[in-house]
């Protein structure tokens, strides 16, 4: 063996074992690849007073002993008086990913039918560990204070879009969405500001904080926020549509349940209510 | 003067015989020369070798509908037992993007698949052809053929076979060669998968 094919042959050797080592790294860590949960198909009938929903609780592994004692150390370091989420928008990344049909040109019969060009919007809401968020309760309440007032603040939506007959269109919330979502709903809930001439609520909700952070003043700098658990879709149309959805995860560190092993993490939030305007 | 010239007729007269022509030979050959075989496939390196492996992987039944062709990447480990047969550990990667009507299309999916394979080999001088089949396990990336109702767990059994040419450079080490194998899915809603891979051997 001359020494070019030794060397030629040393290569290939730490090629193969670099190859091997990284799929078994692959197969061990997969590159945190996500996790897919199929939501309940949503029928619209189009024009609803309240608007159809449907939606899923994410369920989680309840910490360890050693990662309850990481968090406690966590909170105590960072000083603002406040628990650390267990799912936490650091750890825990959402997708909602959407399709949506205008089937006004189906019957009920499934016969055909004269179909209609329609305006639907995704919208969505659900809570943190700590705070549930429903576009309806605060509907509700804003119409107590006005009843001509009907104000739709969902937590989240894709803009309005329009679809004719028979139409399908796919789009997805990101990951950043339901990263604003989280700030939104803990702005809400935990960093609420009580002074009634605050703009937290509508502020917080209307506003990207990246580009207004109004209502966030009692946000500390360095908090952790908490990642949503339980997703509810909304589907507003005008015409008959379905929405099919799916909720696509990033566990980085293996939080949600899967092993019959561990114990569901119970999780107990607080639904927000605003203030009712006089 | 008068006594040379009889002594150069006897001289002429005794090797006239080389000018008439010479008696023939009588050589002492008994049979043709075998022919050199170039390379000599003994000379060959045999023993434990590796191999680095490029390709697709395609599948078939109805995960294809819902799965597209994607890049493969793998590796082999193995030992020449005999000229003709060996074992060897089979590594192999790919990734895949769904397709299809669902809100799942244009996602990405990895598999992973493992397997202890036999290997058949019949050599002609540096040409071989090969046929090798094994048992092992199949394990996606996410669950994304579960969310789809194609299957009920990620990881899986796989079994099935492949077949091949090799082509034997001068090197005694190295070869490179194409094959394709065809492998059950077991978990994967009666689905299978195709492997095509071109790739580079070192045998040590």
């Amino acid at each position: 063996m001359t020494e070019n094919e030794r060397r030629i042959g040393s290569l290939i050797i730490h090629g193969a074992l670099a190859l091997l080592a990284g799929l078994a790294m692959i197969g061990c860590q997969e590159l945190n690849t996500p996790l897919y949960f199929k939501g309940t198909d949503i029928v619209a009938t189009g024009g609803e007073e309240t608007p159809p929903t449907t939606g899923l609780s994410l369920r989680f592994r309840d910490p360890t002993q050693k990662e309850r004692e990481a968090l406690q150390m966590q909170a105590d370091a960072l000083g603002y008086g406040m628990d650390v989420p267990w799912v936490s928008r650091d750890k825990v990344h959402i997708e909602l990913l959407y399709k949506i049909t205008n089937t006004s040109n189906v019957a009920d019969d499934g016969s055909p039918a004269e179909g209609r060009t329609g305006t639907f919007n995704v919208l969505v809401d659900g809570a943190t560990e700590y705070t549930k968020y429903d576009y309806q309760i605060v509907s509700d309440a804003i119409a107590m204070g006005d009843p001509d007032e009907a104000v739709f603040f969902p937590l989240m939506q894709s803009m309005p879009k329009m679809l004719a007959a028979g139409q399908s269109y796919s789009g997805l919330l990101r990951e950043d969405d339901f990263d604003e979502g989280s700030l939104d709903i803990d702005a809400l809930g935990r960093w609420l500001d009580a002074d009634p001439a605050s703009p937290t609520f509508a502020g917080v909700l209307i506003n990207d904080s990246d580009v207004n952070p109004v209502g966030l003043n009692l946000v500390p700098a360095n908090v952790v926020l908490p990642a949503l658990v339980e997703i509810n879709v909304i589907l507003q149309t005008d015409v008959k549509m379905t929405c099919e959805y799916v909720v696509r995860v990033r566990d980085d560190d293996d939080r949600l349940l899967h092993n019959d092993s561990d114990t569901l993490y119970e999780t107990s939030p607080t639904l927000f209510q605003p203030a009712v305007m006089p | 003067m008068r006594l040379r010239l009889p002594k150069l007729m006897a001289a002429a007269l005794a090797t006239s015989w080389l000018l008439l022509g010479s008696a023939p030979a009588g050589a002492q050959v008994t049979s043709e020369p075998s022919a050199v075989i170039f390379p000599d496939p003994a000379k060959f390196a045999r023993g434990f070798y590796t191999e680095g492996e490029v390709g697709a992987v395609t599948f078939f039944g109805p995960a294809s509908d819902v799965v597209a062709p994607g890049f493969a990447v793998g590796a082999r480990f193995g030992y020449d037992i005999f000229r003709f047969f060996a074992l060897q550990l089979h590594a192999l990667g790919s990734t895949h993007q769904t397709k299809g009507d669902t809100p799942f299309s244009g996602q990405l999916l990895q598999t992973y698949q493992g397997m202890v394979e036999g290997k058949l080999t019949i050599r002609f001088v540096q040409l071989s052809i090969f046929a090798e089949g094994g048992v092992g396990a199949a394990r996606m990336s996410t669950n994304l053929l579960y969310a789809l109702g194609y299957a009920r767990y990620r990881t899986g059994l796989t079994a099935g076979g492949s077949a091949g040419i090799d082509y034997h450079s001068l090197s005694r080490h190295f070869s490179i060669g194409l094959r394709a194998g065809y492998f059950m899915l077991f978990d994967v809603s009666s689905s299978q998968d195709l492997i095509t891979t071109a790739y580079l051997r070192y045998t040590f």
